[in-house]
């Protein structure tokens, strides 16, 4: 098997504070002002400049927009170079409330590709509020109508949560009239500071999921990521993809290298640099002031949690019927919810895996099954 | 019909029977769903340790033998044959 490059993507925190005060949030530090500087950025282009392969930087955060534009502007500089030479490509996660037309003018100048995070419609958002409490719907649809209004491509992760899981008709056409390129369903989990979670029940994340694929049946109109998946999945089964292997295109990620505001780095799982203070040092690999970010990825080849990691994955392999499909699992579900990364099946492997498949499994043989009483009578 | 059945005894052999079984309605489907919205043919998720020459593989990977438009929103631009 080819390699793939060490870091075709780089989750960059160019600041831990965050605007809002999302009830599901796994990040601890979002209340406080640490923010990137541009030797620390200046150091993550240094490195790139080394490889020969693309790299899309993903700014994330905290709020990334919360940065402000002006320093914004500061920390994308030493990457003018590489984005000229197309050896870079950027990639945004807001939460949407603090675009204007400074920030539009600044995606479109380094032509980032735009993720909102959005619930769904003003009763189905309720769990995304500012500091002091007040739905952020409105804000949110603002930024999002200036996107729009400058034709700017934005796609949508939303979290089902509560307020959601128990409408997923109204959750999809919400998402279909709002102009999205796609849509990306998170299911709410138990992580980092969100070790409280209410959590959902399982039965009612298997209901979303069938009547999602239901309703997204009928009108097919934007793509969701865990359905388009699914279905790809089956079809390769279907048609022998995984046995053409001369015609298999892969498309890596690496080791999702995760450079914190400070330049510390964890690898594995972004949300790493968001474990409480007292844990997180345990994550960081080193620091791209330090060494070479090239360099810390190798050495991170070697960490304690990267071998347990890959434990766990063996062991997936050997026991559960998904594996093929899933892959292994998340490291920092593995972590926060079970307690070690060297285990195997987490809450998001049975909301977000297994239960997608079911469902459209069960809606096709469903299918098939009353074609055949109807063909019967 | 199932191609991966060096996989059908396996634990992935449960899904692969279960995929057999679903694949009428898989395919009803696929004459219905417009060409924008119909699936690459999806792999799986590749995740192989690092060696000593080789670097560590987290990714997806997508079947692309009849398949020339675009990858999915989701995937990466930065694609590479194997």
């Amino acid at each position: 098997m080819k390699n793939t490059s060490f870091f075709s993507h780089i989750v960059l925190q160019p600041t831990t504070l965050c605007n809002l005060n999302c009830r599901y949030c796994y990040l601890p530090d979002r209340d406080k002002v640490d923010v990137m500087t541009k030797e620390v950025t200046t150091a993550i282009a240094e490195s790139i400049t080394t490889t020969e392969q693309p790299v899309c930087l993903v700014w994330h955060g905290g709020e990334p927009l919360a940065t402000g534009i002006r320093t914004f502007q500061e920390l994308i500089q030493p990457f003018r170079g590489l984005y000229e030479k197309k050896l870079v490509h950027h990639n945004i996660q807001t939460n949407g409330t603090l675009i204007n037309q400074q920030w539009c003018d600044f995606f479109k100048e380094w032509d980032f590709q735009i993720g909102v995070s959005l619930d769904g419609n003003e009763l189905h958002n309720q769990e995304r509020v500012t500091i002091t409490g007040v739905p952020a719907f409105r804000k949110i649809m603002h930024g999002i109508e200036l996107l729009k209004q400058n034709d700017i491509l934005f796609s949508i992760i939303a979290t089902v949560n509560p307020k959601n899981i128990d409408s997923p008709s109204a959750f999809y056409n919400f998402f279909t009239s709002l102009g999205c390129a796609s849509l990306n369903i998170n299911i709410e989990e138990k992580e980092g500071f969100n070790r409280e979670s209410l959590g959902l029940e399982s039965e009612k994340v298997q209901h979303f999921w069938h009547e999602l694929f239901l309703v997204w049946r009928e009108n097919p109109v934007i793509k969701i990521r865990e359905i388009d998946m699914t279905l790809g999945y089956i079809y390769a089964t279907l048609k022998g993809g995984q046995r053409n292997s001369g015609a298999k295109k892969h498309y890596g990620r690496g080791f999702w290298p995760t450079i914190a505001f400070n330049g510390d780095m964890v690898v594995l799982s972004p949300e790493f640099v968001s474990v409480d203070e007292s844990d997180r040092q345990q994550f960081v690999v080193g620091n791209v002031l330090k060494k070479p970010l090239y360099q810390l990825v190798v050495e991170a080849q070697n960490a304690w949690y990267v071998k347990k990691f890959f434990e766990g994955v063996r062991e997936c392999k050997n026991s559960c019927a998904y594996y093929e499909f899933c892959g292994g699992g998340q490291a920092s579900n593995k972590y926060f919810e079970l307690g070690d990364i060297n285990r195997t099946e987490t809450t998001h492997c049975r909301n977000s895996r297994k239960a997608v498949m079911d469902a459209v499994l069960d809606s096709f043989i469903q299918l098939r099954e009353t074609v055949a009483i109807e063909g019967g009578e | 019909m199932i191609h991966n059945a060096t996989n059908v005894n396996g634990q992935s052999g449960v899904l692969a029977r279960r995929i057999a079984e679903a694949e009428q309605g898989f395919n009803r489907l696929m004459d219905f769903l417009p060409s924008d919205i119909k699936p690459c043919p999806f792999v799986g998720f590749d995740i192989s340790e690092p060696t000593e020459n080789t670097s560590p593989l987290l990714g997806w990977s997508y079947d692309w033998s009849d398949k020339g438009d675009n990858p999915p929103p989701w995937s990466d631009w930065s694609d590479k044959e194997e």
